[in-house]
């Protein structure tokens, strides 16, 4: 059996939303763009079969949710916390390395004093966007991201600097533990394909985020397991849709 | 029994005198009610947990929407659920959700530059709507190519339908579970704010609500409706609206609360 397989960049074109209906026994999410994931919650909608499922990673994009759902994970995770008004802010800042998100930005910032955080900001109808802020390490160098594809879970290794961020490098050894948090955290979100990241701080793993898109960089088998997991899943939706 | 309100202020910070009545009615009855504005505390979201029997969403704001959906995945009961709130929030997939359940709802349209609605626009006018946006804001009109919106105007995502344009477009439907209640008030950029004069409506635009509620999975809800020579059209769903000028709307929203939170 053989899998036709094309590739859809939900920007090329106009969509008329009374014409969508699933073609594909099967699509594989792989973007994040806003009109991809509304495009991808409209096939679902009306019945398209898709990996990862649009409101899982939807859910797991949200830090405030992702906090939430990997602190019940059985792991140690960074406290964090959210509000819309920056004063609040102000007092976690003497607590140690603060890092703060507005909104669903991709991209935190390291906050040292009160005044980067400046007034806040407003969406474009005047409401308040949310601070997404944690207190992070500031012993971390090295930690672990564990890989998933459906049932099965790699470990790479993890590298924290602050001249270049978070590398990840090698395959390595998932510890057990590690393992049954990653996927406690993505069964609490209905994921399939995804990253948790953890890093190390004495003998201690804490869990630091979810990654709905990960890149499987790393791991040599990967290739070979997404590609089975995405077929047998196709066959499976293929059947249900009596095709 | 605990029911918690989860607020926004609103821009510019303003009341909603059925809300506080409401609140006052729920407490009169025994219920333990608290307000919540969430942009106003600072929540520890790794160790967030349910706190209340109920919780009730009226709020439009992305914290408050990602608090609801933290405390739903912890086991809360939220009203509304976060998933019909997320559908009624996104343009997008709302107009699909009224088009599967075949409710009618005028052609919609969504790219990523209005240029590529330059065929469709010659051939209907179109209103654009920015796709996750509310009360009227951000909305243009274009009746040719040449009227068609800059693509700054929508960065993220471009959500078009056609414009009725000889359409009636003062009906407002609100519904509290399967009660379903008409309003008229002129659309404007704040008549969200107004009360309107309560109105009969015709048994084909109650089925129309009852059946919106339950293709999204609504239980507070209200409609913007277009009528047109043509019939008519659902052209926005909300969810926990405002019901100014709903009959004794605080008393029948306290009555199903106290209904949904087990009483």
């Amino acid at each position: 059996m053989r899998a036709e397989v094309e590739t859809i960049i939900p920007e090329e074109r106009c969509w008329d939303l009374s014409q969508i209906r699933p073609s594909p026994a099967l699509y594989v999410l792989n973007s994040s763009t806003p009109l991809g994931l509304s495009l991808s919650e409209t096939l679902a909608w009306v019945g398209a079969s898709t990996i990862n499922r649009v409101g899982a990673i939807n859910l797991s994009l949200d830090r405030i949710v992702a906090s939430a759902v990997m602190a019940r994970s059985g792991i140690k995770t960074l406290s964090s916390y959210t509000t819309g008004d920056a004063a609040l802010l102000g007092g976690l800042i003497d607590r140690g390395n603060l890092r703060v998100w507005i909104g669903r930005g991709n991209v935190g910032t390291r906050v040292s004093s009160a005044s980067q955080l400046g007034g806040g900001l407003k969406d474009p109808y005047g409401l308040t966007l949310p601070y997404f802020a944690t207190v992070e390490s500031e012993r971390a160098r090295e930690g672990i991201r564990a890989s998933v594809i459906g049932k099965r879970a790699w470990g790479v290794e993890l590298s924290f600097s602050s001249a270049r961020g978070r590398e990840s490098g090698a395959e390595t050894e998932l510890p057990q533990k590690l393992s049954r948090a990653a996927f406690a955290c993505g069964d609490a979100f209905g994921l399939e394909l995804y990253s948790v990241d953890f890093f190390k701080e004495g003998t201690d793993y804490f869990a630091l985020d979810i990654d709905p898109f990960p890149e499987y960089g790393g791991i040599p088998e990967a290739p070979g397991a997404l590609s089975v997991h995405i077929f047998e899943t196709c066959v499976r939706s293929s059947c249900r849709q009596g095709r | 029994m605990r029911i918690r309100f989860l607020l926004e202020r609103g821009s510019p910070p303003r009341a909603n005198p059925v809300i506080e009545d409401t609140i006052r009615i729920l407490s009169d009855a025994g219920a333990e009610v608290d307000i919540s504005y969430p942009e106003e505390e600072l929540i520890g979201t790794d160790v967030l947990r349910v706190e209340a029997d109920l919780y009730l969403l009226k709020s439009d704001t992305e914290l408050s929407l990602s608090l609801a959906s933290a405390l739903e995945l912890l086991g809360a009961r939220v009203i509304n659920s976060v998933e019909a709130c997320s559908l009624c929030r996104n343009k997008i997939v709302a107009a699909t959700v009224l088009a599967e359940a075949g409710l009618p709802i005028p052609r919609s349209f969504a790219c990523s530059d209005p240029m590529q609605l330059a065929r469709i626009v010659t051939e209907m006018p179109l209103i654009f709507k920015p796709y996750r946006g509310y009360h009227g804001a951000g909305i243009r009109i274009a009746e040719g190519e040449f009227s068609l919106p800059s693509p700054g105007l929508y960065p993220d995502v471009v959500f078009a339908q056609e414009y009725l344009k000889k359409s009636r477009m003062d009906l407002k439907v609100f519904g509290i579970g399967r009660e379903v209640f008409g309003v008229r008030k002129p659309f404007s950029a704040d008549s969200f704010l107004e009360t309107g004069v309560p109105c009969e409506l015709p048994r084909e635009i109650e089925d129309l609500a009852r059946g919106t509620a339950s293709a999204f999975g609504l239980e507070l809800y209200g409609l913007d409706i277009a009528e047109s020579e043509r019939g008519a059209y659902v052209i926005d769903v909300n969810y926990f609206p405002g019901y100014r000028g709903v009959p004794e709307a605080s008393e029948r929203l306290a009555r199903f609360i106290l209904s949904a939170a087990g009483n």
